[in-house]
């Protein structure tokens, strides 16, 4: 079965991504040690599990959410990124930022908030813009839109932060990279359960959504309203979209780079597709966030960084191997 | 015989420009039609119409009795079957995929999302009758353009409607495989009770397969009638070609032969 492959890779990177760090915690010593762990270790530990777990999460939703766009709206750029989702829930949390707001306020997590409106009120604005400005059909309609969201949230985003206080700049700027947010295991559970009741959700739609591929007139000719079809696909997409920039801010390229890989490697079913990218999406954001940690010692970095940075040369690499992002009707 | 099928009055237009103009027609049970024109008379238009997926403001299209336009839409589908003349494959969709979403909607009704094992046996079955078994795990994107209208083909197979509506179902595909699809064709109608409307530019193939021949011109159906019953004067006045008996063009002798000097051979 290669979907086990694909779940080993996971399982990998998981690993990997717990044991590594300033303080190395071997999976052995962690595994089989006889001396039980010291506290220190010990709340390292927890941390770190939290921490992948987000990724993992993250890294899901990010693909999952990919590949489903570039079903529903045949476009092989289709991704939160490309799109000016992330942007636009990226600009509404650097404004909670800017404006002074805590992380937390009446026991509110403001942040993921103001992410989940600025994501939501972007995707409705991209789907808004194809019908009214673009052919809805056309190519390069939805990408178009998002490039004219983008600079618009790019131009708030560079305004807001050039008045800002300056001390606030550093707290926004991981934001603005992309990078998981430390979150609390009340939280890891929220976003997770929403990731994997979302994720199944479309998992199980996954042959419904893949009759739009022909079109909508043939979607229609088999007894479905394409329409209707196409906006719940987005509506579960934008929940998950937003769930996910509001705990890691806009990370590029998981979206874009793995719904492709996924195609290639899984060329049957839909679902299957959809599936293994989700599972590589955890995997790349967990080798990504495991970098993030080693290469400069002890200080993190947004993890973002290193999403972009495997992913543009993987995408590179895709590319040459098999012969062109392009050129696959989708 | 009650009118299995039967459209009224059907009239459209896109972008002001009419295309077709007060169209109707009936087909009976077992009945397989033919429509021809010359491009962009709007066959593919009509069938359209007649798949239920555009709506023509004027007319009425029944099926059984029942404006296709009141039905349930998966009731519809079940019913009608539409196989488009352009359908591009898609990569990462394999052709049993495919050919399961012909009870796609079928299934949904019933609360179920994947296919059942003897659904993906229909789909398997419906491959063979197309001599496509081979293909069932291929990706749909990386077919030649005649496996892609055989996977097609045994698409509309899986889901045995009342109504099946081809559009230029034998473009693509060799003659073997055009004298395969006539028997096909004919055993469908012939066992589900079914109306047949296809649309076609090879007149061998409409001659060999049709009872009957919609020829449509500016709009409307110019004439119609059985094959062998088509009056040559005008089907050379719609096609711009003369006619032997029957639905045998005379091609290559339009008067404009090459510089060689032979026209003398081409006399009345």
């Amino acid at each position: 079965m290669r979907i086990t492959v694909f779940v080993a890779l996971l399982a990998i990177a998981f690993v990997l991504n717990i044991s590594c760090g300033a303080v190395a915690l071997p999976w052995y010593s962690i595994l089989f040690s006889k001396v039980s762990l010291d506290d220190a270790s010990k709340t390292i530990l927890e941390w770190r599990l939290l921490h992948a777990f987000a990724s993992l999460f993250v890294g899901a939703g990010l693909a999952l959410v990919g590949s489903v766009l570039q079903r529903l709206l045949r476009n092989p750029l289709a991704d939160p990124f490309v799109l000016g989702v992330t942007s636009g829930g990226t600009l509404f949390a650097v404004a909670s930022i800017i404006w002074g707001f805590p992380f937390f306020m009446w026991g509110v997590p403001v942040r993921i908030l103001a992410a989940l409106a600025g994501s939501g009120i972007t995707i409705v604005l991209v789907f808004a813009a194809r019908r009214m400005l673009f052919k809805s059909d056309d190519a390069f309609g939805v990408p178009l839109a998002g490039m004219l969201l983008n600079a618009f949230f790019g131009a708030l985003l560079t305004f807001g932060l050039t008045i800002s206080d300056p001390s606030r700049l550093g707290e926004s700027f991981r934001w603005l990279v992309g990078d998981i947010q430390m979150l609390s295991l009340g939280e890891v559970v929220v976003v997770g359960s929403l990731v994997i009741v979302v994720g199944a959700v479309l998992l199980r739609m996954a042959p419904l959504i893949a009759t739009l591929a022909f079109g909508d007139e043939f979607a229609n000719s088999l007894g479905f309203s394409a329409k209707r079809l196409r906006r719940a696909g987005i509506l579960l997409v934008a929940v998950l979209t937003a769930v996910v920039v509001s705990v890691a801010g806009s990370i590029g390229f998981v979206g874009l780079v793995i719904p492709h890989a996924a195609r290639w490697l899984v060329r049957s079913h839909i679902a299957a597709e959809w599936l293994v990218s989700a599972i590589l999406g955890a995997a790349l954001v967990l080798v990504a966030d495991t970098l993030a940690r080693v290469v400069v010692l002890p200080s993190e970095l947004p993890v973002g960084i290193f999403t972009a940075l495997i992913g543009v040369p993987l995408l590179v690499a895709m590319a040459i191997r098999w012969g062109g992002v392009r050129g696959r009707a989708l | 015989m009650d009118a299995l099928f039967s459209i009224d009055n059907v009239s459209f237009s896109v972008r002001e420009k009419q295309i077709l103009s007060a169209i109707s027609f009936a087909c009976v049970p077992g009945e397989i039609v033919a429509l021809v024109g010359n491009n962009g008379v709007g066959k593919s238009s009509l069938m359209r119409i007649c798949a239920g997926i555009w709506n023509s403001p004027t007319g009425t299209v029944k099926v059984l009795g029942q404006d296709v336009h009141a039905m349930v839409a998966s009731q519809r589908a079940a019913l009608i079957t539409w196989c488009p003349g352009h359908l591009a494959g898609v990569s990462g969709i394999s052709v049993l995929q495919f050919l399961s979403m012909a009870q796609e909607s079928f299934r949904f009704s019933k609360g179920r999302l994947s296919p059942s094992r003897g659904e993906w046996e229909a789909c398997r079955k419906a491959l063979e009758l197309f001599d496509a078994e081979h293909l069932a795990h291929r990706s749909t994107d990386c077919l030649s353009s005649g496996e892609w209208q055989r996977v097609q083909l045994a698409r509309a197979w899986v889901n045995s409607g009342r109504v099946l509506l081809l559009d230029e179902p034998s473009t693509a595909l060799d003659l073997r495989h055009v004298e395969l699809l006539i028997s096909r064709i004919r055993v469908f109608a012939s066992q589900n009770r079914a109306a047949v409307i296809f649309s076609s530019h090879d007149f061998s193939f409409v001659s060999a397969l049709a009872h009957r021949v919609l020829v449509m011109h500016n709009g409307g159906i110019a004439f119609s009638g059985a094959p062998k019953d088509l009056l040559q004067e005008n089907l050379a006045q719609v096609f711009g070609v003369r006619f032997q008996k029957g639905l045998s063009p005379q091609l290559g002798e339009s008067g404009e032969s090459g510089e060689s000097g032979e026209s003398g051979e081409s006399g009345v």
